[in-house]
């Protein structure tokens, strides 16, 4: 496995962890606070009667928030490819340090193809891609049986 | 002696036939007197020519209403001036005369009113174009409706009540755009922000959600 890979995953990980522990919202992102910031100034320069700057500062709030949704949404992808290659990874190295019985070994292999282009799909930023083969594997593992299990 | 008697007998013969009923006779329908024709005063053009000059400025400009017994006053003696022209041309010219002086007080009484009315109307849509902040959402377009209810207004104290008017109803026009441009504006804007607020409501929605999957670990 690719240690760059492994580390810029830990990395990741350990980002997502350390915002999901602060609480800090994806909300609290720039374009958010743009949108929310160009909507005040729609909204004042109505009171005004500045009818086509509110109406020019309402649609660039309009594109912000697209932005921010966005965002959002890929902070979500990131996390949800994330959080599936890591479960994958743990059950590929987990079956490995165990061993599986022969007749697994084949689905094993496969894991490990499928986890290798999970990997490489989420570095590439391909989350969504990352995510189907990260399901691929824990779908192909959760047949498997370790060599202790009989 | 003879001749007594004779001279008698017809004196008698007169008093009888003079004594007796007449005859019924027709009722004859009385002659009337033929009015005499006054044909040594002159026809009054002139004051025809005036009298229809000012009745036509006043029915132009509408004036009949606020001065309605006076119109109908030089109506009545228009008519008549009309109705005696080249038959008694004295009595044309005395009507017409009243006529003439009548139609200038309806102009005298009806131009200060309609102008009032004509501001009054300016002022209601003016009113209503500023209270929607048109001064500001269409600033070039309002300056020119304001400088042209100035210039009514200035001809209006100067007393020049037609073209006061005229420029009263040019600025009601010119703010009548104003306040409707101003309003589809206005509610441009009004939708406009609340596309941007549903927009931004929806964002938060979005964001709280997926803050409490990845917050909560979940998928």
């Amino acid at each position: 496995m690719n240690k760059t890979i492994v580390l810029g995953l830990l990395v990741l990980g350990l980002l997502f962890s350390a915002s999901a522990a602060s609480g800090q919202s994806l909300l609290d992102n720039p374009d958010y606070k743009k949108a929310v910031e160009l909507q005040r100034q729609a909204e004042a320069a109505y009171t005004e009667g500045d009818y086509d700057r509110a109406r020019e500062y309402s649609e660039q709030a309009r594109i912000y928030t697209e932005r921010s949704n966005t965002y959002v949404n890929e902070r979500l992808l990131i996390y949800r490819a994330n959080s599936l290659l890591k479960r994958a990874q743990e059950r590929v190295a987990y079956f490995k340090a165990v061993g599986v019985q022969p007749d697994y070994q084949g689905y094993l292999d496969q894991a490990e193809i499928d986890l290798a282009q999970a990997e490489n799909s989420y570095k590439a930023g391909r989350y969504e891609e990352s995510i189907e083969f990260s399901k691929k594997v824990l779908a192909g593992i959760a047949v498997m049986k370790t060599l202790q299990e009989k | 002696m003879k001749k007594i008697v004779i001279l008698l007998l017809a004196g008698l013969a007169v008093l009888l036939v003079s004594c007796a009923s007449p005859p019924e006779q027709p009722v004859e329908e009385p002659v009337q007197p033929v009015q005499p024709v006054d044909t040594r005063a002159p026809l009054p053009e002139k004051e025809l020519v005036e009298a229809k000059s000012l009745k036509t400025r006043v029915d132009n400009n509408e004036l009949s209403e606020f001065a309605l017994e006076d119109y109908q006053q030089a109506e009545k003696s228009l008519q008549e001036g009309e109705a005696a022209y080249g038959k008694d041309n004295a009595a044309a010219k005395k009507a017409l005369d009243a006529a003439i002086t009548t139609y200038k007080t309806v102009i005298s009484k009806a131009f200060p009113l309609k102008t009032s009315r004509s501001q009054a109307e300016v002022d209601t849509i003016k009113a209503k174009a500023e209270s929607i902040k048109a001064p500001v959402a269409m600033k070039a377009e309002y300056a020119a409706a304001k400088a042209r209810y100035d210039q009514a207004v200035a001809a209006k104290d100067a007393g020049n009540f037609e073209q006061a008017i005229s420029l009263f109803a040019e600025a009601k026009s010119l703010f009548q755009d104003v306040y409707e441009k101003t309003k589809a504006k206005k509610e441009a804007a009004e939708a406009g922000i609340k596309s941007a607020q549903d927009g931004i409501k929806d964002a938060e929605e979005k964001a709280k959600a997926a803050d409490e999957e990845i917050q909560g670990g979940g998928e």
